[in-house]
C-alpha cells in the first residue's frame, strides 16, 4: 500500500513539473544583451535592442533592433515581429537610458524590469548622454559587438572604481528605500566613435535631476563605498607648491592604490547636522611641482594639501546634491536609522536634507613616495 | 512432467542405514561409483595383496602425491587394521571416518580414500591436485607505491596473504560450505576483539541461510549478502588486494572469501570509502587529501556535467557565461538534435567504446582507441552531429568515472548519468534537483551490514571525518571508524603516539 502511494506521488509530482519547464534551446532563442530605451518623437518608448545571432554563415554576429511600444515590456515582443528567433533576455547585460526619458521620468528606471526572473540583478545601468539609440548604432571597426563592448566597458570600470556600481539590483534598492537615491553612470559617444564614461546622473525619485562630471563621481565613490585600490589625479591649489606646468598653473598629485573609507554620522537630530569623516590613504606617485619628495616636511605639505583638495571637493559635491534635492550618499538612510520613530518619508526627507548640515573632516595620508609601475 | 522430476529426485535419495561403509570391497566400489553416478574419472588402485584399496576421484587428486606418499610406503606391507595404515603414513592431512557419505564428499574434496578390505573405517588422506595460477600482480587495483600482490583463484592462497599481512592470534577465519550443488568453502576472516560480533553473527547467518545450488564467484555472493537488491550501489566492496583486506580488517571489519574467487568481499562499507583508494595511506596526508577531493570533485564531474549541459541549453540559457555563448551555439548551430538526443547519443557511444574495449582481446583492443578518439570524436564535430563543448564534457565525465577505485562503483556512476540527462532533458534543473534529491534519499536509506550507507556524513560522527573525503596524518586519525562499531575503538593510544614522534 505505502509503495502504491509513492509510485503514485512520485509520478504525479513529475506530472506537474512538466508545466514548470518551458523549453527554451539555446540555439532557438535571439538573445538580447543590451536594451536602449529613448522616447521616440510621438511620446512612446522607442526600444533599441542589440540581439546575438550566432550563425557560423554570416559575418556579424550582432544584429540592432528597433521597436516602438506603449510599455517597457512591449517593445521586445513587437520587435519579435520581426526577428527569426523568439527574443529572451536571459542575457542580458546592460540597460541604457536615454537621458529625456529619465528626465520625464515617466517610465520609472527599472521598475518592470525585476518581474521577468530572466533578467539578471547584475545587469548594469546607464545612462546615454543623448539618445541610447545613437549610442547602441555606434559603428567602429575595432567595437564589432557593441552590446559585448559596453558591458565590458562597464564591468571594467566598475570593478576599477572609476565609476560607481549601478547594477540592477543596487538601483532599485536605493529607489526604493527612503533616504537614498539611485545613480547611473553616464556614457557618451564622442565625434570619433569612441564611448566613455562621462559622469555620473543625480536622481529624485526614478527623476534625473542633475548630473556631475566623472571627476566628482570619485569623490562621490569615496562616499558611498568602502573604497580600494583606485587612482585618482588631485588637483593642489596652494601658493608653496610652484607648478612645473606654467601654462596651465596646476599643480597636480597623482595617487595610486587608493583606499578610503568613509563615516557618517548624525550628530543633531532637531537641526538636522551630519558629521562626515572620510579617511583615504594612498600611495604618491608624482607631484608636478618642483618639490623633493624624499624629505618628510614636504610630504607633509601635500599631505596637508592633498587633504584639503578633497574636502574642498566634497563640500562641492554635497552642496550640489542638496541644491538638486538628491541624496546619492544616503544621508537619510542614516538619519533614519539613527533616530527612533521618525516616520520619514521621501518627500519629508528631500526638504530636510537641503537644509542638512554637513561637517567634512578629511584625513588623507601618504603611504609611500616614489613608486614606478 | 514438473512432477514426475520432483519425485524421481526424491527416489534417488539413498536410506540411512547404507551410510555405513562397506565391508568388502566389492561392495565399497559398486557403493562408491553408484554415489558419483559412475564418473570416468573414478580411480580405484588396489595396492599389491595387501587388502588396501584407493578410491578417489583421479581429477582431484596429485598423482605424484598418490605415488610418492601412499602407494609406494603402503607397498609389500601388510595391515590388520586401518590405525596401522595412518601410522604408517606420512601425510599432512589425514583422518578417519566410517561415514559414507562423507566419505563421498571427502573424496570431491581431493582426498583419497584408503579401503582395508573387513574394515568398517576407512581412511581420507588428502591431496588435492593444485590447479591455479601462482600469485600475481593486481590488475584491477593497481597502485604505485605499496604491495602489488593480488589475491589468486586459491583459498588456501588467499589466507596465507592474509596471515601474512596480520601476524595475530586473534584473527580467525571461520568455514562454511555454501551452494548445494557446488559445495565451496566460504571462509569469514575477522579480528577477534576488534570486530562487532553481532555483525559477524549476523553475517554468517546470512550466509548459511543460503539456499542455492551454485555459487561460482563472490561477487555472486556479495549479491547474496547484500540487504537490499534492489539499489543499483554496491553495498559491499570487492576488491583483489590482500594489504587492502588487511587495513580493512583492522578497522574492524569483515571480509569474505570464497574458494575459486579472487576478489575479497568487505562489508560494512560505506559509500564514501568506495572513493577511497589503499594508495592512499601509502602516500602524505595532504598527497592523500588533494587525491580523495579530486576523486569526490570528478564523481560529481562525471554524474551532473552532461545533464547540466543538457538543462543549460535546453531551459536555461541565461547561466551560460557571455565568453562561452560563442563558441557554444556557433558549435550548436550546425547539430540537427535537441541537446537531449545530442547528449544520449554521445554517452552512448561512449559506453559503447568502453564495452567494447572491456571485451575485446586486448591484441584488438588498440583500435578501440583509434576508433574513439579520430572517428568519434573529431569526425562527429565535423560532421555536424555533435558539439565540440559536449565532446570534452563526456570525456570529463568518462575519465572521472574511471579515477573512482573501485570498478563496482564506477560502473554506477556511469549509468546513473542516464536518467539525470533525461530528466535535465524534459525538465531542466528541476528535473536535475529533483533526480539528486531521489538519489539522495535513497543513498541515505541504504545500509551495509546495519551500517548506514553514508556514514560518517549521516548520521554525522564528526571524529570520522578525518578519514573520509579528506585523510589526517596518521597520528590524527587513531580511532576506528564507527561505522564497524568496532569492540576495541582505537587504533592506539593518541598520547603515547605523540610522545614517540
Amino acid at each position: 500500500m505505502r509503495t502504491k502511494g509513492w509510485i503514485w506521488s512520485c509520478s504525479f509530482s513529475f506530472l506537474l513539473l512538466c508545466g514548470c519547464a518551458q523549453p527554451k534551446v539555446l540555439e532557438e532563442v535571439g538573445l538580447v544583451t543590451t536594451y536602449g530605451y529613448d522616447i521616440s518623437k510621438n511620446g512612446s518608448i522607442l526600444g533599441t535592442m542589440v540581439e546575438l545571432t550566432i550563425d557560423p554563415a554570416s559575418p556579424k554576429d550582432v544584429v540592432i533592433l528597433e521597436s516602438e511600444a506603449l510599455s517597457v515590456r512591449g517593445i521586445r515582443n513587437n520587435a519579435n515581429n520581426k526577428t527569426s528567433k523568439r527574443l529572451a533576455s536571459g542575457q542580458l547585460r546592460v540597460i541604457i537610458y536615454g537621458e529625456e526619458i529619465l528626465k520625464q521620468g515617466r517610465t520609472g528606471i527599472a521598475e518592470t524590469l525585476t518581474s521577468d526572473p530572466s533578467i539578471s540583478d547584475m545587469t548594469y545601468l546607464a545612462m546615454a548622454d543623448g539618445t541610447a539609440r545613437d549610442l547602441l548604432k555606434l559603428k567602429t571597426e575595432h567595437i564589432p559587438d557593441i552590446g559585448n563592448h559596453l558591458y565590458k566597458l562597464i564591468d571594467q570600470n566598475t570593478k576599477g572604481r572609476v565609476m560607481p556600481s549601478a547594477t540592477l539590483q543596487e538601483v532599485l534598492h536605493n529607489l526604493f528605500s527612503i533616504g537614498k537615491e539611485p545613480i547611473l553612470p553616464i556614457l557618451k559617444k564622442d565625434g570619433k566613435g569612441e564611448v566613455g564614461f562621462t559622469g555620473v546622473a543625480l536622481f529624485k525619485e526614478s527623476k534625473l535631476v542633475g548630473k556631475i562630471n566623472s571627476d566628482q563621481s570619485f569623490y562621490l565613490n569615496l562616499i558611498i563605498d568602502k573604497y580600494k585600490g583606485g587612482n585618482k589625479d588631485v588637483e593642489i591649489k596652494s601658493s608653496k607648491l610652484k607648478p612645473r606646468n606654467q601654462q596651465l598653473n596646476k599643480t597636480v598629485a597623482s595617487l595610486d592604490a587608493v583606499n578610503g573609507s568613509s563615516k557618517i554620522k548624525l550628530i543633531n537630530r532637531e537641526k538636522v547636522e551630519f558629521d562626515l569623516d572620510v579617511k583615504v590613504d594612498g600611495r604618491l606617485l608624482e607631484v608636478t611641482s618642483m618639490i623633493d619628495l624624499g624629505n618628510q616636511e614636504n610630504i607633509k605639505l601635500v599631505e596637508k594639501e592633498i587633504t584639503k583638495s578633497i574636502k574642498r571637493e566634497i563640500e562641492k559635491l554635497i552642496a550640489y546634491c542638496q541644491s538638486k534635492e538628491s541624496d546619492a550618499m544616503g544621508f537619510g538612510e542614516i538619519y533614519r536609522s539613527s533616530v527612533r520613530h521618525s516616520n520619514l518619508t521621501d518627500k519629508r526627507w528631500y526638504k530636510m536634507f537641503k537644509e542638512a548640515k554637513v561637517n567634512v573632516n578629511v584625513d588623507f595620508s601618504v603611504k609611500r613616495t616614489g613608486l614606478n609601475e | 512432467m514438473f512432477f514426475k522430476k520432483l519425485f524421481s529426485t526424491k527416489g534417488n535419495l539413498i536410506p540411512k542405514d547404507q551410510n555405513l561403509i562397506p565391508e568388502t570391497r566389492e561392495k565399497m566400489s559398486t557403493e562408491f561409483k553408484q554415489r558419483l553416478q559412475n564418473s570416468a574419472d573414478i580411480s580405484e588402485n588396489e595396492i599389491g595383496a595387501s587388502g588396501i584399496t584407493l578410491f578417489s576421484i583421479g581429477t582431484l587428486i596429485d598423482k605424484t602425491m598418490l605415488h610418492r606418499d601412499i602407494i609406494d610406503p603402503l607397498k609389500g606391507l601388510s595391515f590388520d587394521s586401518t590405525q596401522k595404515i595412518m601410522e604408517h603414513l606420512s601425510i599432512g592431512e589425514i583422518e578417519k571416518s566410517n561415514q559414507m557419505e562423507k566419505a563421498v564428499q571427502a573424496a570431491l574434496d581431493g582426498n583419497v580414500i584408503i579401503f582395508l578390505d573387513g574394515n568398517s573405517s576407512v581412511l581420507l588422506a588428502k591431496i588435492p591436485s593444485r590447479v591455479g595460477r601462482s600469485v600475481s600482480y593486481a590488475q584491477n587495483e593497481s597502485q604505485v607505491i605499496g604491495p602489488q600482490m593480488a589475491f589468486t583463484e586459491s583459498l588456501l592462497t588467499n589466507m596465507t596473504l592474509i596471515r601474512s599481512y596480520i601476524k595475530d592470534t586473534s584473527l580467525c577465519i571461520e568455514n562454511l560450505q555454501v551452494g548445494s550443488r557446488t559445495n565451496k568453502l566460504v571462509s569469514i576472516v575477522y579480528i577477534n576483539g576488534i570486530v562487532s560480533e553481532q555483525m559477524v553473527g549476523s553475517l554468517r547467518k546470512r550466509i548459511q541461510e543460503i539456499k542455492m545450488d551454485g555459487i561460482l564467484d563472490s561477487s555472486v555472493l556479495e549479491q547474496l549478502l547484500a540487504e537490499n537488491s534492489l539499489t543499483i550501489f554496491p553495498q559491499m566492496a570487492l576488491t583483489e588486494r590482500p594489504d587492502r583486506v588487511s587495513d580493512w580488517l583492522l578497522k574492524g571489519k569483515v571480509a569474505i572469501f570464497v574458494d575459486g574467487s579472487s576478489l575479497a568481499i568487505v562489508c560494512p562499507q560505506s559509500f564514501m570509502e568506495f572513493f577511497q583508494s589503499m594508495e592512499d595511506s601509502n602516500v602524505n596526508w595532504q598527497i592523500a587529501t588533494f587525491w580523495r577531493l579530486l576523486r569526490f570533485t570528478a564523481l560529481f564531474l562525471s554524474v551532473f556535467f552532461t545533464a547540466l549541459y543538457v538543462a543549460s541549453l535546453t531551459f536555461h540559457y541565461e547561466v551560460i557565461p557571455q565568453t562561452l555563448l560563442f563558441t557554444l551555439s556557433e558549435s550548436r548551430a550546425k547539430v540537427p538534435f535537441p541537446p537531449i538526443i545530442e547528449a544520449l547519443l554521445l554517452e552512448f557511444i561512449m559506453e559503447l567504446l568502453r564495452e567494447a574495449g572491456a571485451r575485446l582481446p586486448t591484441k584488438v583492443g588498440q583500435t578501440m582507441g583509434i576508433v574513439g578518439g579520430i572517428v568519434i570524436g573529431t569526425a562527429a564535430v565535423e560532421a555536424g552531429f555533435t558539439s565540440n563543448i559536449l565532446i570534452i564534457i563526456i570525456s570529463l565525465g568518462a575519465l572521472g568515472s574511471f579515477v573512482t577505485p573501485s570498478y563496482t562503483m564506477g560502473n554506477v556512476i556511469r549509468i546513473v548519468r542516464f536518467p539525470l540527462i533525461i530528466l535535465a532533458g524534459f525538465w531542466g534543473f528541476y528535473g536535475m534537483m529533483f533526480g539528486f534529491c531521489f538519489l539522495l534519499l535513497h543513498l541515505l536509506r541504504q545500509t551495509s551490514l546495519g551500517s548506514p550507507y553514508l556514514s560518517p556524513f549521516y548520521p554525522p560522527r564528526f571524529a570520522d571525518w578525518k578519514d573520509s573525503i579528506i585523510r589526517l596524518p596518521l597520528s590524527i586519525t587513531n580511532k576506528r571508524p564507527d561505522l564497524t562499531r568496532a569492540e576495541d575503538e582505537y587504533k592506539f593510544d593518541p598520547i603515547k603516539a605523540k610522545k614517540h614522534n
